[in-house]
């Protein structure tokens, strides 16, 4: 079969960028509608309050002003309690923005302020003001999952929820029999906000019949349904439209701003609390007008969600002295701000049970939510991974270390192999039965990147000296894309002159999916990449598909595609026997446009021919259509996997990063566009920039972000790194037709840890804060410097308060 | 709110000369999205940090974000749609971005290629470390920035091509 | 950004006569005025905006008779950054202009903007004036008793510890330049007035129309090292030009006082000698020996005192140019 491939794997021209390079290409917020409306919103500028009294009057009075949205004629969206800034409290709709924005600041609002805490350290005192009344701000979180009943090949068929910890074994029966343990604790990763360009946001149309919205939404169909509810129409009324995407980055999922506002358990991933979308409904569905609401500056769009959380992560790892890892044992506290404690745990700690499956025999995985008056944490790339394994791949280098091992060599030794339990710990997710790992040769890419960075001759932090000292450190990443449960439909639409239109619900954020389908479609239809046409941004004409989060858009859409294509060749070839005189339709093939008997093809029609088989007059063609259903069960599990190394120059007078080099492979089993592949693996620049210095700053006295413009908040630029992509093909994964896995996610999650090892290298010393501003290195470097006068080993473990506590138990 | 204050402008965009009415406190970027309907040009940051407004003024790339149209009178204009030429055939610059792949999600893209028209106007064969300072200020939050060095290097050797 | 009155000036007279109006605020290039306008943080919002850019005339590079370098008020920085001139005798000013914002934000910034641009603290300008400062008449510096990793080291000026973060600024002081007003020539060194932080020794009716920068004594070399976290974009943590040979011997940080900061114990230490290593480490001990940080900003006086060092060495006569020629 490889070797006939005709379009998948070639290089074609990216769904939709010729559009985006002219400027034609139309985003939610391009949408204008004649005699469409414009709102602006009122956000709470306290941390804490409850709503007292509000006073329209003046705004109302205002030409122009068709509405005004309150807690009191829209208390489905618009909440009276207020638990972070930003937090909506008033919508005003008129005829310009400049009104509707003037408007806004002649409401007046009587608010009494709360006590509350944005700094997570505080957050965990016992006197902390409670963000969530009658909830401890240090939240075990309670929806755990325990693993069991491991069948001949050592697979897990059992997984029973349990409210204590996430894993299998008995660490404390690991730990007896260990060789060496390894513990340190004390990571921290700053708040960083996740890296969306186009604002949030929303026009919204109510005909009196039918709705209409378009939506920077990634979950099309998703959004559909709370569209629905929050406007009182069923579904089949309410049409959303998102042509093109800006990058999503976990902030395009669109549901929270349309579920109210209430306990610690509420909020899913995606849109933080920003109800720009469900307030455009509300005001469309009142005033039978189009209203489009989008948010008003950049600030804004760094209120209502960041992209990583801080973290408290201790992690203590048990091995054989021959590095073989028996034994993991991990607690980590997440600030979760106000979107409680629910889908960033149960999405970020698959990883943790999965990378190093393969020797572990006990695992332990402890996790509390930190609420504080904060916004919280979307699904950007690596949902809540990046954070722990910023410690947990320090912690694995420190074990080289002890063990006498290099780094490399301890992570082939343990790292997952294809047939190796994926243990998946999310609810959101089923687990039917046991769950392994469908491809992937982990060795290979690490052979592949030491090779490009010429690891072997990598020196020990004490053989180096100067100003300036050249530091080389790695990470090994994975992640699961989505699992059970998960899936979408497909349909396929043969035309009779031999092209075809696919129809399905991948959103276009820019990473080449739509793209792969069209590849998929043309590959199983015998065309070329240019007769196939893909729909898929406006749900009157797609159909349902899981939100292609979690980069798993490749496992979600791949076989719905190529279901959807058998079933249309099906009908083709049914028609076409006859015609071809075969006795049965398997007998055929296609080939651009023409059907053909494979035993003899100089016996072809054009599709054509068969198209007026079906009993109609010869002007009318009618249309072959097909379907594909695919849901993904239990077995393999589609899965990223990769490794990151990074080479830096560490400036010791000022503590500044320089020379930055980032070599990241993956192996995507097979890569079904080069360019896209790699293109998607450049996206670690925007991980890198939470290494340089992006963090959002709280001020603790008032809880305001102090840095929510792209002046202060660095955002990545052409110039902070060098990215190095790669991929290796190990081939077929069973979870999509031509064998590719998801890719986008992992990528994000070894950087942290892998430039942390790189400092380590250069000057000897850990960093586990992130960003590693010149402050943070400084800092360090200078403690470095006391230990050293003090007589300690300042090249081995120093710079922080807690170093890891070593125990030869053998 | 104030009085409002009407000034009336002449512009050229795209060639094609118009006469505006507008307020005083409207950016380039509103007048070019909003009066013009040229939603080519992309508004992000709105504090001249992300690049993604970036159109021609006489000749200099310019942040339209941060540019009032009152000061625009008699100024001549280029968007990211005044690139294509009449016959419909992309612009060499556009071409390049297509076939590098120097677009991930497209929403930087109309400011990048306009900022790379301004840069190979006045510098037709730049290094890359040239190619870095002109589009410094030029953000992709996907991070495709390794592509979009290739993307520009292309344009230039195609435009070198047009001329010989 | 909330409405307000435009005047577009045709000349320095009408922009001066504009710009007696109470709650008039002048602007050149726009890129600082726009961020002041959308950030809504003045205590009042202006009014009306009286757009010099407008004026005639008032664009130009050239060298007097005398030698001195003469730029208008309304160039653009990026030309200042690709003038042969500049480049070849002002290296100081050369790199200051090449490294301040990015290309596209230089192409709109002019010289004499860059220098009247408002201090920086985020803070102060909280949006919608949110923080009612010391700087804005108010009882508390938020920063003093918040985050200010990014303030002053040198203490406040007026009770306010915010950053004066002009690349450009230290330059001409290194440079000696003379700020060219409607009314008169002010040193550098006495343009930033020290009294209100954020504000410039012109009067009310005044205007900046050309910046002067002497020709450097014979044998002088200047330089300009900015550091911070991006290398495009960001204002800077640090920055620090000098000018040192001929018998003279000028250094300035920026971006660590609320006005540019002459490091004059630096310049006492090297004036007249040979600059080595050990004197240039010196020299950065001296220019930080006052540094009162607060609590999150130390590391600045140590990133000071190195680039002290660094820009004394880069002045040196067997330097090379150092940072990436482009």
């Amino acid at each position: 079969m490889t070797s006939a491939l005709r379009v998948v794997g070639k290089p074609v021209h990216k769904q939709g960028d010729q559009l985006r390079a002219t400027g034609q290409a139309q985003y939610s917020s391009d949408a204008h509608l004649p005699g469409m409306l414009h709102g602006s919103i009122l956000n709470c500028p306290y941390p804490s309050a409850d709503l007292v009294s509000i006073d329209t009057s003046a705004a109302a009075a205002v030409p122009g002003v068709k509405l005004i949205l309150t807690p009191d004629n829209c208390s489905d969206v618009l909440a009276r309690t207020y638990q972070y800034i930003g937090h909506p409290v008033a919508c005003v709709v008129a005829t310009t923005l400049d009104i509707a924005q003037h408007a806004i600041t002649l409401i007046k609002v009587e608010y009494k302020q709360k006590a509350f805490v944005v700094d997570p350290d505080e957050a965990m005192k016992p006197d902390s003001p409670q963000v969530f009344p009658g909830f401890d701000n240090l939240h075990p979180f309670d929806l755990c999952s325990h693993f069991s009943e491991r069948n001949e090949q050592g697979l897990f068929a059992k997984r029973e929820a349990a409210t204590d910890y996430d894993g299998f074994g008995d660490v404390e029966k690991g730990f007896a029999e260990a060789d060496v343990i390894v513990e340190d604790e004390g990571y921290r990763f700053g708040l960083a906000h996740a890296p969306v360009p186009e604002r949030r946001g929303g026009l919204a149309h109510f005909d009196g019949e039918k709705l209409t919205v378009w939506s920077t939404t990634q979950s099309a169909q998703q959004t559909r349904g709370y569209i629905g509810s929050v406007a009182g129409l069923q579904i089949h009324n309410v049409r959303v439209i998102s042509e093109f995407n800006s990058g999503s980055f976990g902030a395009r999922g669109d549901d929270t701003g349309f579920l109210p506002d209430s306990g610690p358990d509420v909020a899913f991933m995606g849109a933080g609390h920003d109800k720009s979308v469900a307030l455009a409904v509300k005001a469309s569905v009142m005033l039978l007008k189009p209203v489009r609401i989008f948010l008003s500056s950049n600030e804004e769009n760094f209120y209502h969600f960041w992209g990583r959380g801080t973290t408290y992560c201790r992690v203590k790892l048990g091995f054989k002295k021959d590095g073989t890892l028996t034994t993991w044992d991990m607690e980590l506290a997440v600030n979760s701000g106000l979107f409680g404690n629910r889908w960033t745990f149960m999405f970020s700690n698959g990883t943790a049970l999965m990378l190093y499956s393969r020797n572990a025999e006990h695992v332990r995985i402890k996790k509390y939510a930190i609420f504080t008056n904060t916004p919280g944490q979307v699904g950007w790339c690596g949902y809540g991974n990046p954070e722990y394994m910023f410690a947990t791949e320090q912690v694995m280098d420190q074990a080289a270390e002890i063990l006498g091992m290099d780094p490399v060599e301890l992570r082939k030794k343990n790292h997952m192999r294809p047939g190796d339990n994926i243990l998946n710990v999310s609810r959101a997710y089923a687990h039917t039965g046991p769950n392994w790992l469908g491809s992937g040769d982990i060795s290979a890419v690490l052979d592949l990147l030491m090779e490009e960075t010429d690891w072997k001759s990598r020196k020990p932090a004490s053989e180096k000296t100067g100003v300036v000292r050249h530091g080389l450190g790695m990470a090994l990443t994975c992640q699961q894309c989505a699992g059970e449960g998960v899936g979408s439909n497909a349909i396929v639409k043969l035309n009779h002159d031999g092209t075809a239109e696919l129809c399905n619900t991948y959103a276009d954020t820019g990473m080449g999916g739509r793209s792969a389908c069209r590849q998929i479609a043309a590959e199983e239809l015998g065309l070329t990449f240019d007769k196939v046409r893909i729909i898929a941004g406006d749900t009157d004409a797609s159909v349902w598909g899981t939100s292609n989060a979690c980069s798993g858009g490749t496992m979600k859409y791949g076989w719905a595609v190529a279901l959807a294509c058998r079933d249309a060749l099906k009908t083709l070839f049914e028609l076409s026997a006859p015609l071809l005189k075969v006795a049965q339709p398997s007998e055929l093939a296609t080939v651009d446009g023409e059907v053909f008997v494979k035993a003899d093809p100089t016996r072809r029609i054009k599709w054509e021919q068969a198209f007026l088989n079906q009993g109609n007059n010869d002007i009318d063609h009618t249309q072959i259509v097909g379907k594909g259903v695919w849901i993904m069960g239990s077995g393999p599990q589609n899965t990223e996997k990769a490794a990151t190394f990074v080479s830096l120059d560490v400036d010791t007078e000022t503590g500044q990063l320089l020379n930055v080099k980032i070599y990241h492979c993956a192996d995507v089993g097979r890569a079904l566009n080069a360019k896209d592949t790699k293109a998607q693996i450049l996206r670690i620049h925007h991980g890198f920039e939470s290494v340089l210095g992006a963090t959002m700053i709280l001020d603790k006295a008032t809880g305001r972000l102090l840095n929510g413009s792209y002046i202060d908040y660095p955002v990545a630029t052409m110039w902070d790194c060098d990215v190095h992509p790669y991929y290796i093909e190990s081939g077929n994964d069973p979870t999509h037709p031509y064998g590719a896995v998801g890719l986008g996610q992992a990528l994000q999650n070894g950087i942290h840890a892998a430039t942390a090892n790189a400092i380590y290298n250069a000057i000897g010393v850990r960093i586990k804060d992130t960003p590693m501003t010149p402050d943070v290195i400084l800092k360090a470097l200078t403690s470095m410097g006391e230990q050293a006068v003090n007589g300690a080993g300042a090249a081995t473990q120093a710079g922080n308060e807690s170093v890891p506590r070593v125990c030869e138990t053998a | 709110m104030p009085d409002k204050q009407y000034t009336t402008i002449t512009i050229t965009v795209n060639g094609d000369v118009f006469r505006l009415e507008i307020e005083p406190h409207w950016t380039l970027t509103r007048l070019i999205r909003t009066s013009l309907g040229l939603t080519g040009t992309k508004e992000h940051c709105d504090e001249g940090a992300c690049g993604m407004c970036t159109v021609i003024v006489d000749g200099r790339p310019t942040l339209s974000c941060m540019a009032l149209a009152a000061t625009m009178d008699g100024r001549n204009v280029m968007t990211v749609e005044g690139l294509t030429k009449h016959d419909g055939k992309l612009h060499p610059i556009q071409a390049a971005w297509v076939e590098e792949h120097g677009a991930q999600c497209g929403y930087c893209t109309p400011g990048f290629i306009m900022a790379t028209k301004a840069l190979l106007d006045k510098n037709p064969t730049p290094s890359t470390l040239q190619i870095k300072e002109a589009l410094g200020g030029n953000i992709c939050r996907c991070g495709n920035y390794e592509f979009i060095i290739n993307s520009v290097h292309a344009a230039a050797k195609s435009l070198q091509g047009d001329q010989a | 950004m909330k409405p307000f009155k435009l005047i577009n000036a045709g000349s320095l007279e009408e922009a001066i006569a504009s710009l007696q109006q109470p709650d008039a605020r002048v602007m050149a290039g726009g890129t600082d005025m726009l961020g002041v306008l959308k950030g809504n943080f003045l205590p009042q919002y202006p009014g009306t905006i009286v757009n010099i850019g407008s004026i005639k005339g008032l664009d130009y590079i050239k060298s007097a008779d005398d030698g001195t370098l003469r730029i208008g008020a309304l160039t653009r920085l990026a030309d200042i950054a690709e003038s042969d001139v500049v480049k070849t005798r002002y290296s100081a000013l050369f790199r200051a202009a090449r490294k301040t914002a990015s290309h596209n934000l230089r192409n709109m910034g002019t010289i004499g903007g860059n220098i009247c641009q408002f201090v920086r603290c985020w803070y102060m300008r909280g949006t919608d004036n949110f923080f009612f400062c010391t700087r804005k008449g108010g009882e508390t510096c938020y920063a003093d008793i918040g985050d200010n990793r990014y303030h002053s080291i040198f203490g406040g000026v007026s009770g306010c510890i915010s950053v004066n973060c002009s690349d450009v600024a230290p330059a001409l002081v290194a440079l000696n330049a003379q700020i060219v007003t409607t009314k008169r020539k002010i040193p550098a060194d006495a343009f930033w007035s020290v009294k209100t932080p954020g504000s410039t020794a012109l009067s009310d009716d005044e205007l900046v129309t050309e910046v002067a920068v002497p020709p450097p004594p014979d044998g002088a070399r200047s330089a300009f090292i900015k550091f911070s976290l991006r290398n495009t974009i960001g204002f800077p943590i640090v920055n620090c030009a000098a000018m040192i040979g001929g018998g003279e011997a000028r250094v300035c940080l920026n971006a660590v006082y609320p006005k540019p900061y002459r490091a004059v114990l630096a310049e006492e230490l090297v004036k007249g000698r040979a600059i080595d290593e050990e004197l240039a480490e010196q020299a950065g001990e001296a220019a930080i020996r006052e540094a009162r940080p607060r609590e999150l900003n130390a590391y600045k006086v140590q990133i000071a005192k190195v680039l002290v060092k660094r820009t004394i060495l880069a002045c040196s006569p067997t330097a090379t140019s150092g940072e990436g020629e482009l």
